[in-house]
This record gives structure tokens, sequence and C-alpha cells, in this order.
């Protein structure tokens, strides 16, 4: 039982009601659940079917409430032995399973009942008998639970005493009061707690537990007032003294037995101590180790009423039988003062505590469990194992305790001012800690022509970056300090030159748009024989001329493309080689027909505006076709289907949609 | 210092270990919908070290997936160069920040560390380890939490205490507080939840934990972690209230 947590909630129980009640219920209940139409000239067996279900319907419904009932009220084998003992006081435990039995009886006999009639109903022969059969079923269900009256009386009255009865929570921490009638208790829980106890001046006032709750190390602790006990033998006391005996043999409590040390309570100091004596028996238990019988609860001798006698007024004698009696049973002696309130709190110190030690020993004599409880509360400190100092890292502004800024806003406000979540989202570069704040929003490159920056940082840029730039520094230095001189004669003719080579290539530029590019004349060779071979010289003329010019300048030139040329006579080879080259591709037919457009077009015929027009129409649809194939980049991919389906599959078949 | 651990949650949940990394010289949090939680942080933190927005592989779970310490911050090699710039452009010059190859790469709860110790997964690599003791500045011992490898995850410490799993025994407690040269204790968060990396984010002087968390777990953390200035080294847990407790347990 110990290990469970025991709260019980008698509370809970449904009200009984009384037989008549019941009876009501549960015909009404049949009368209305079941069919009730029914005529003699219906077949037999539809009739006897039509009663045998009301009688089988009244069985059941009388089976559940009166299951209910018995279901509802504890067990007493079951629960806490206190609970146990202490319906066994108050409400007698033989009466109380008697009457629990006495309706569990009824539940058989209306099984019975209902089982015979409904055999005697499969041979009625008539309506008639059948609902005379059903009758008699139901008046002698009926009659049974009229009999449960007095046993449902006394089960509801335990039921409204049960719902009364202090909500005592057998295994928590609790503090029992008790002693002679009379001596303080009521008045010790009241200064404790707000329990609100009645409190009179004649004994016997407490005639029932009281339950009060306070609390000691923020934990809670139950208080229980008991009624006052007379010494006298135990089968002599009432059910009130019963009550009180019942909580000291059960509950694992502190007992805080009160002595009135004043003896205003009728009763002398001996007297109290031979009670003392008396009720003592009910805490010793036998040690199984040692066979020696030992005190099983913590006891405090708790003595009352200091106001009106002290207790150096007390005489020596009963001095000695107290301090005497608290040795023998290892209880502490504590005094105190109701009214005065004087050591109220060290009662309830000195015996919060050692309930507290009692309870810990006993848990620690299981292992396992106080292993696993030790597990929760232990905190391992470390030993040094170096002289290695670790100290903890706060900054000093937090050590300072400096505080926020208040004009800063918080990011939320920022959120909340520029359109709220999901609007407006925080940009990481506010959070950037860098040399010069002004970089912070600035673009930093993360990819470029279609690499990674990231995967060619260099970790020594920055030095590399600074060296040059020193470089940079030092020369422009240099250069600021050299006087610069006047262009010399060379320099300026070179100037010219350029200039004149300059002209040539605008010219060269020209004649290729306006003209059939060289390149087209070459092919024209071919075909046209003499007239290419004369447009031919004339383009080689023009470019002699050109490099002719350049052989004087001074500065050669190299373009990225194949114009490396010293002489004119290379020039010429360099225009053969194009030869082949474009001899291979002259099988391109198209370009082919193109060129047969451009036979009868003699660049020296074409005076008027119209055949320039429509030689520009030709030229234009030529580079139109050259640059469909040359302009085609990865944008203009393009993956058609090779096979679509619905062209190559067959018919469906008969209610086929699935073509897979 | 502070007034004590203090509960938060992120966009409703109580793991906030997962969305946060808290040290003692920076706290990075993830960019959620809305920025209670940053802004929670940010308010309490934010003068005193630099509190970001991160993000890891565009996750959130910048707690998980990364281990750091007052001296660097190891995240896994799923970041994007983008964040880790963010990253290198938002921390301190101090904090090094660095990518590691590591098969177990939620590295939040496979490393714990304060500045001076970490506890490593015992399956991380070789070159994981070595990246943990050169850029976090610390001792790695490999181990488990009361045979659980997710270090990371079941406890977690600062320089001054620690908090485990509550399953570790005894021994063990001692053991791993021998190896970190700090107090440790058993314990909680979120209303008896034993993933303590993930409801919990402190430092030296701040403590975070999810809204679950009870009364009692927090002033466990508190006492454990000494985030409160009342907490002197002598006064928590050996009060007089340990036999209570004790006894309220079953």
């Amino acid at each position: 039982m110990s290990g469970t947590i025991s709260r019980y909630n008698f509370k809970a129980i449904a009200p009984i009601p009384d037989s008549s009640k019941l009876i009501d219920v549960v015909l009404s209940k049949t009368n209305r659940k079941t069919p009730t139409e029914i005529r003699a000239n219906f077949k037999i067996t539809r009739i006897r079917r039509f009663y045998m279900r009301k009688v089988k319907y009244t069985q059941t419904t009388c089976n559940e409430k009166l299951q209910s009932i018995v279901d509802s009220f504890p067990n007493l084998d079951d629960i806490h032995p206190f609970y146990a003992d202490l319906m066994n006081v108050l409400y007698d435990r033989d009466h109380y399973k008697l009457a629990l039995g006495h309706v569990n009886k009824a539940k058989a006999i209306v099984d019975r009942i209902s089982n015979d009639y409904v055999k005697l109903m499969k041979y009625a022969d008539s309506l008639y008998r059948c609902k005379m059969l059903k009758r008699a079923a139901l008046g002698r269900m009926a009659t049974l639970l009229k009999k449960l009256k007095p046993s449902l009386g006394y089960l509801e009255e335990v039921r409204k005493h049960l719902a009364r009865l202090p909500s005592i929570n057998t295994n928590t921490r609790t503090l029992l009061i008790t002693g002679y009638p009379n001596v303080g208790k009521s008045s010790f829980l009241n200064n404790l707690t707000k329990a609100d106890v009645d409190v009179q001046s004649y004994p016997f006032t407490t005639q029932s537990l009281f339950v009060g709750h306070t609390e000691y190390k923020y934990t809670d602790w139950q208080i229980i007032d008991t009624p006052g006990l007379l010494d006298r033998p135990i089968s002599e006391r009432n059910t009130i003294e019963m009550q009180a005996i019942t909580a000291l043999a059960h509950l694992n409590a502190c007992i805080l037995y009160f002595i009135d040390i004043s003896e205003h309570c009728g009763y002398t100091i001996s007297d109290q101590i031979k009670l003392f004596k008396n009720i003592r028996k009910l805490f010793y238990t036998v040690d199984p180790d040692t066979q020696e019988t030992v005190v099983s609860k913590p006891i405090v001798l708790v003595l009352s009423k200091i106001d009106v006698t002290g207790w150096e007024e007390v005489s020596q004698e009963n001095k000695d039988l107290i301090t005497e009696t608290a040795e023998e049973s290892k209880a502490f002696v504590v005094k105190m003062s109701n009214t005065e309130k004087i050591g109220l709190d060290e009662v309830k110190q000195t015996a919060c505590d050692i309930l507290l030690d009692h309870r810990l020993t006993q848990k620690a004599k299981n292992p396992k469990k106080a292993e696993s409880i030790l597990n929760r509360v232990y905190v391992a400190t470390p030993k040094r194992k170096d002289k290695v100092e670790r100290p903890a890292h706060v900054p000093k502004t937090v050590l300072d305790q400096v505080p926020r800024p208040n004009d800063k806003k918080t990011v939320l406000e920022m959120q909340v001012e520029n359109g709220g979540a999901g609007v407006w989202s925080f940009p990481y570069q506010e959070h950037f800690l860098l040399e010069d704040d002004d970089w912070k929003y600035d673009n930093a490159p993360t990819f470029m022509g279609g690499h990674n920056v990231a995967d060619f940082y260099d970790p020594d840029i920055e030095e590399k970056l600074n060296e040059l730039e020193k470089e940079e520094e030092y020369l422009t230095k240099l250069e600021a300090a050299e006087v610069p001189d006047m262009p010399s004669e060379m320099e300026q003719m070179m100037v010219e030159e350029y200039e004149k080579v300059k002209k040539k290539i605008g010219y060269i530029k020209h004649t290729k748009i306006t003209q059939p590019a060289d390149v087209t004349g070459l092919k024209l060779r071919e075909k046209v024989g003499d007239k290419a071979d004369e447009i031919l010289e004339r383009n080689k003329q023009n470019r002699k001329s050109l490099f002719e010019i350049m052989g004087v300048s001074k500065k050669r030139r190299k373009t990225g493309e194949e114009m490396e040329v010293d002489q004119g006579d290379d020039m010429a080879m360099q225009v053969d080689k194009n030869d082949m080259s474009l001899r291979m591709k002259m099988r391109d037919r198209k370009i082919k027909f193109a060129i047969s457009r451009m036979e009868g077009a003699d660049p020296k015929k074409l005076s008027t505006k119209v055949q320039n027009k429509s030689m520009e129409r030709v030229r234009h649809k030529i580079e139109k076709k050259l640059k469909k194939v040359e302009n085609v980049t990865f944008a203009d991919r393009m993956q058609t289907t090779k096979m679509p389906k619905h062209l190559y599959s067959g018919k469906r078949g008969n209610g086929k949609t699935d073509r897979r | 210092m502070t007034e004590g651990a203090e509960r938060i949650h992120f966009e409703n949940s109580n793991e906030i270990g997962c969305f946060a990394r808290l040290t003692n010289t920076y706290c990075i949090c993830a960019s959620g919908g809305s920025e209670n939680f940053f802004s929670f942080i940010e308010e309490r933190l934010g003068h005193h070290i630099p509190v970001i927005h991160g993000s890891i592989s565009e996750t959130r779970l910048v707690g998980n997936l990364t281990a750091g310490n007052k001296n660097g911050i190891l995240v896994p090699m799923e970041t994007t160069d983008d964040e880790l710039q963010v990253l290198r452009d938002s921390l301190p010059d101090s904090v090094r920040v660095k990518r590691v190859e590591e098969r177990l790469s939620a590295l939040g709860n496979t490393i714990a560390c304060n500045d001076y110790f970490a506890l490593i997964h015992p399956e991380l690599d070789k070159e994981t380890e070595e990246m943990i003791v050169d850029v976090l500045g610390v001792e790695a011992f490999r181990t488990t939490i009361g045979s659980n490898a997710l270090v990371g995850s079941y406890c977690t410490f600062n320089n001054k205490g620690g908090m485990v799993h509550p399953m570790v025994s005894t021994g063990e407690l001692d053991e791993l507080s021998s190896l970190l040269q700090i107090p440790l204790c058993t314990g909680t968060v979120n209303r008896g939840s034993d993933v303590i990396g993930g409801g919990l984010v402190v430092n030296d002087w701040a403590a975070f934990c999810g809204n679950d968390t009870t009364t009692t777990e927090l002033t466990v953390i508190d006492a454990i972690f000494k985030i409160k200035d009342s907490m002197t080294e002598e006064n928590e847990f050996s009060s007089d209230m340990k036999g209570a407790l004790i006894d309220t347990f079953s």
C-alpha cells in the first residue's frame, strides 16, 4: 500500500435511490425502451418474443443499477487499513458488508427470476398467458427490490457520512494530535492552521477527526486533530475515541501527545502519563532483525498550558515522571501555550523535523529506491585535477550592470513599425561588425562569371592588395618627380601615322558594310573567274596600302586575330590560306545560291537606287541565315518529344483508359 | 548579474536550444517569422555582446547544427558561403568561424562545450576533434551521457556548472564533473524533458529555457549555473530544504 499514492475520493459516490424509486426507475425504463403494441392475432412466436424481451430488459436494467451501487462503495479489503478500520468503527464492518452483500445477492436472484419466466414463457400458448407470466416476473423483481429497502437506506446514510469525512492523505507527512479531553489539542490545530475547529471548555467538543494543513520547509504538512481519549481498555472505548485510536494505529505520523501540566483539564499529570503509556503500545513494533520491541513512530510530548502553570511550578515527582517516560519512548518534550502562543513554532519544528528524519530513514532502507532518489538531488563537485585557473568569462558591462540604452529600438519594434511579421525582415547587414560602418551595405560579389567568389578567396588578399597599393603609390611619386618632356619629333610622327591608320580602318569598316565583304569576294572568284579576281585584287590593293602605311610606322600593332603581318607578301599568303578554308565551305548550296544571285550585281553597275536596295535585301537575307546558326546559345536549347505517345500508341481496348 | 534564468519560446516551440547558440561573446539566433524571440534575447544581452541573426544551410537550427564558445564557432559543411560570410562579418574578430567536414553534421548535438572543455560524441572524426581543440581552444573528451552518445543534447554546461540527463548515475556524474572541473547535477527542463540541450541555452551570466519549465526546474538551473547574484558558492543545495525535497519524491 505504501508505494502508491492513496487518495480516496469518497465524495464522488452517487446518491443511492430508495427501493420504491428504484422500482419506478426500472419499470418505467422497461416501458419506455421496449415495444408496447401487441395483438392477440399475431403469431404466437412473435407474442412470446415480445414479452420475453420485456422480462429480459427489466432484468438487465435491474442488474445494472444494483451493480453500480455495489461498485461505488469502497471494498474494505482494498483500501488503506486506516480507512478500513475507521469505517469499521463508524459504520460497523459487518453491517456494511451485509448491506452490500444483500444488494449483490439481489442481482443473482433477479437473474434467476428472469431465466425461470423466460423458460416458462416458451410454453405459453396465448397472449394472455404470456402477459400474465410477464406480470409475475416483473412483480417478483419489484418485490425483491422492495426488500432491499433497509440495506439501501443504510448505504445512503453511509454515503452521506463518507462524503463528510475529512480527506486524509494516508501517505503524506502527518502530525497527529492526541491526549486527554480539554488539554488544548483543537486550539493548537487552530493556531497552526486555518482548520477553524470548534473549541469549547467542556470535554469531547471534538467528536471526529479534523484535518488542517500547514507549510514547513516549502512542503505541505497535514495535521490531524483527534477526539480526546480516556484511560480505559480498548473494549470499553466508544466510537468517538475509537476514531482517534484508528488514526494512532494506522497513520504513519508524528504523534503529538498533549499533557496539560496545569491539570486544569481535570486529570492529573500522572493520569495523563498513564494514558500515554497505555496508547504507547500502538506504536510499538517488533524489529524483524533484532526481535526487540521498538518505537515505530516519532513522538513529541507537548506540555501545554504553561501560561497557567510554569514548568518550574510542576512538582519534582511529576517532572521526573515526564522526563523518564519521554526517555523510555524516545520522545521529545516541548513546552507551549495556546493562549499566549508560546512555543507553537517550536512544537511544529520539532515534530516536523523528527518526522522528516523518520520518513527519510525509512526510505533509505530500500537501497534501490534510495539510489534513484539520491541521483536526483546529488551534485557532483570536482576535485581539482590541475592548477590551471578556469575563470568564468563575464563581460565588464555585465558586472557593472550597464543598462540598455533607452533610445535603442529592438528589432521587434522595428518590425512592427515596418509592417509586422512576414512583411518586413531584419537585414543581416545591420549586425555586421566591420572596420568601417560605411561598408555595411556594400555589395560584395558572391558569384562572378559563373564562379563562386568564395572558392577563390585568398586569405592573403588583404596583404597583397596593400602591397600593390604601396607600389602604385611609389610609382606615381616617381612619375611626379620626373619632369615631363616635350613630345619628341618621333612621337609627333607616330601620332600622325596613328591618325592615318585610324582613318584607314574606318574606311575598311565602311567598305565591309556597304560592299560584299572581301570574304564573299573570295568566294566569288571561283564562280565568276576574272571578275572576282579583279575584286580580290582591288581589295588586296586596299589592304596592301594599309599595311604599307603600317610598315612605315614604327609601332607594330597586333590584333587578337591572324593579323600578324610584316610585309605585303605575307599578306598574300594569308589571304590564300583564307581562300583554302573558304573553299571547303563552298559546299553549302544555300550560300552558293546567294552568290549566284550576286553574279548579276556588279558593284560598278549598281548605280540606281533600286538596284542598291535589292542588293541590300539579298545581303540582309544571307546575313540573317548566317546569324541564325551563329547566334544560337544555350538559351535556345530545346528538347522536343522524340516519340509523342498519342501518335505512336495504338487504340485503347474496350473500357480501358490506361495507356500504360 | 541577471535576475536568473528566464522562460521563452521560439514560435511556440519550447526547444529553444535548437534555435539559438549562446556563448560568452556572442549569441546567434534563428531568424523566424516574428522577431519576438530575437528581441527578447536582444533586450537582455544586446548591449553586452553581439546578438545576431543567422542560419545554417538555410535552416533555422543554428543551435543543433553549430558548436561554439567564446573563442570560436564550428559550422557544418552544409553551411552556404553566404551564411558563412554573414557569420564572419557579424561576429567579433576574436571569434574564429570554421566549417567542419563531418559525417555527424549536427555539431550542436554531438558537441557540448564551455570555454575550457568539450564533451564530444565518441564517433566524431579525428580531424573534427583536432578542429575542436584548435578553433574552440578546449580540451576534448570523447564520452557519453548516461549511455547516450548525443552529448550536446543531453547536457549543458557553462564555466561555472552544468546539468546532465536525469538518468545519469552518481558515479558517472562524479566522473564527468572531475573531467570538466565544474559542479554537475542531473535535472530536467520544460516540465520534465530530459533533452536539456534542446530546452536550455546558457552562458556564464544568462540562461534561457523553454516556456514549460517549472519553477523548481528554474531554481535548479539558477543554482547550478550560478546565474543569480544571490547564488553564492555555499548556499545552493546545502540548505535544509533537501530533506523535505527528498521526502516529496516517491
